[in-house]
Order: structure tokens, then C-alpha cells, then sequence
């Protein structure tokens, strides 16, 4: 599973302005629209900042996997924003944070798998501490997805 | 034979904000094989079972074969484990099946057990005319009935 497959250079921003956790989710949305996947990027956002309001999905150690089932996304697909500084995500740890992956998937009846396992994956590589400093530190999308592809 | 009186009713249900570790626990320390989903107004939202569970670990491309056995060293496409991943990242809004099948107080233990077996349901919620969960019809709540075994 390459996890590359599910986005694109163009869903990628190293240099995200930071701000409110909202302006954020909106700057984030904005990119994931640039997908045909995604039919509707303030549909999208509202269904994510709805699922925000249940429980924050800052995990701690300033990553982030806001996420969201909606109708205004055809196939699973996910963006990447690493804030410029660092922000308020209500994290479980009262940390602030950089990474944000923010992922998307249809709204169905039964999950997608794929959505899942997509998630965990993600969570997965980011709790290792140097794959997050890889990640903080890489210069372009190229190297974010050369440590995703790296997961088995 | 209706529902009614076979139906547990001292039925273990979840809000949409319980997360992955905190259902598994409560599946483990319940022995049971699913939980009803619930809003916060007591309304049925639908439902996780130890499939939802084991969906967010299980490749999904998995799911293209019927017969796995020649995958016999699956050592190369091991599943991360809860432990591995973030569980707090996964709610049961994240994985619930949504709008299940569901059935009322007065409806036959018959047809309760023709849905379980045609569609492979391990329970079904049982729900009063306001959609709030009363109770849920088990596999084994049904084998009891028709069998006469008490469970």
C-alpha cells in the first residue's frame, strides 16, 4: 500500500500559514479540493470540523489526522500541511502542532478499509520520533512521500 | 415467539466518541461480539463489531482474495497493532456500520434469524418507535429460543 497513492505534490504545502485551528482546516481543505476526488472543499471542511467537535484528532507530539466520511468526497484521498509555526489544535497532550494530515473519504454505509488502514498508517509512521523529525525537516513533497512509501 | 421475550435488555451500548481501545476493553470484558452506537440523545447511530474493529488493521486489498493460502508467510504485510497506532485517532463515529438493520420489540425471533443468517449479522439492535435502543437480539439469543436452551 503506497501511501503516495493517496495524494499529490499539489495537495502538499511545507509552508503552511499558521493560524486558528479553523483557518487551518480551511487553508487544508482548500488544497484537498484540488482533488477530482473531492466534489466540494467547504462541504468537506464542515464534516471535518464537525468530527473536530467530538474529539480533537491531535494525537499529540504535534501531528494531527483531522479526517471526515462526506458526501463530498468520492474516493479516499488525504493532504499534508506542515504549519510554518506551530498551532492550537486542542491536542491530547496541550501540545501545539506542525503536521497535519488531513484526510478524506466517501461516506458509506461500512468504512472504506482503505480509509482506515490509511489512518493507521499514517498514525503509525508518525509516532516514531525520527520519521516526524523527517517529515519537520524535508525540503520538498518528494521526500514526505519517500518516508510514506517506506511503511509496509 | 417475538423479540421481546428473547431480547437482552440489559444491552452495553457506546457513544460516537468511544474510541477503538476504550470498545475493544469493553467487548473483551463483556464477552460480547458488538455494541450498538448512540447520539447523545440515546438515538441508535450505528453499530461496531470486532469486524469494524479488525477493518481498521486488515490490509484491505486483503479483502480481493477469498482463499489466502498462499499467502503463508505473512510476515512481509503484517497489520500495525492498536499499540502501534494512534487509538484515540479512531471513535466509533470512525468505524461504526451506519444505519444497520434493526428490528422491533414485537417482531418474530423468526424473522431475526433469517437477517442473521442472510446477512451475516452477529446481532441486531432492537429499537422503540423513537429509534432509541431498548435492547439487542444476539446469535446466541436466538439459538436459545428456538433450541429452548437457556443462556
Amino acid at each position: 500500500m503506497k501511501l503516495s497513492a493517496f495524494t499529490d505534490r499539489r495537495f502538499v504545502d511545507l509552508s503552511l500559514e499558521p493560524g486558528t485551528k479553523s483557518d487551518v482546516l480551511s487553508r487544508l481543505s482548500a488544497l484537498i479540493a484540488r482533488s477530482p476526488h473531492v466534489k466540494d472543499g467547504e462541504r468537506f471542511l464542515a464534516d471535518v470540523l464537525a468530527r473536530e467537535e467530538l474529539v480533537t484528532t491531535g494525537v499529540g507530539h504535534g501531528v494531527a489526522f483531522p479526517h471526515a466520511k462526506s458526501e463530498a468526497v468520492r474516493e479516499v484521498v488525504f493532504a499534508f500541511g506542515r504549519a510554518a509555526a506551530p498551532i492550537d489544535f486542542g491536542a491530547l497532550d496541550g501540545e501545539p502542532v506542525r503536521l497535519i494530515f488531513l484526510i478524506g473519504a466517501p461516506k458509506v454505509q461500512e468504512p472504506s478499509r482503505v480509509y482506515l488502514n490509511l489512518m493507521a498508517r499514517l498514525s503509525f509512521l508518525m509516532k516514531e520520533k525520527d520519521n516526524r523529525r523527517r517529515v519537520l525537516d524535508a525540503t520538498s513533497a518528494d521526500e514526505v512521500f519517500e518516508l510514506l512509501d517506506s511503511v509496509k | 415467539m417475538k423479540v421481546r421475550e428473547h431480547m437482552t435488555s440489559d444491552v452495553v451500548t457506546v457513544h460516537r466518541t468511544a474510541n477503538v481501545a476504550e470498545i475493544a476493553k469493553l467487548l473483551a470484558r463483556h464477552r460480547i461480539t458488538g455494541v450498538p452506537v448512540i447520539d447523545v440523545d440515546g438515538r441508535l447511530a450505528g453499530v461496531v463489531t470486532h469486524e469494524e474493529l479488525m477493518n481498521i488493521f486488515v490490509p484491505h486489498y486483503l479483502s480481493m482474495f477469498d482463499d489466502l493460502a498462499f499467502l503463508d508467510d505473512l510476515g512481509a504485510i503484517e497489520a500495525q497493532t492498536m499499540a502501534e497506532i494512534e487509538p484515540t485517532l479512531f471513535l466509533a463515529e470512525d468505524i461504526m456500520m451506519t444505519d444497520p438493520v434493526t428490528v422491533r420489540p414485537e417482531t418474530s425471533v423468526m424473522k431475526v434469524a433469517a437477517l442473521m443468517v442472510n446477512r451475516k449479522l452477529v446481532f441486531v439492535p432492537v429499537v422503540d418507535d423513537d429509534g432509541r435502543v431498548v435492547g439487542v437480539v444476539t446469535r446466541n439469543d436466538v439459538s436459545s429460543a428456538f433450541t429452548g436452551v437457556a443462556t
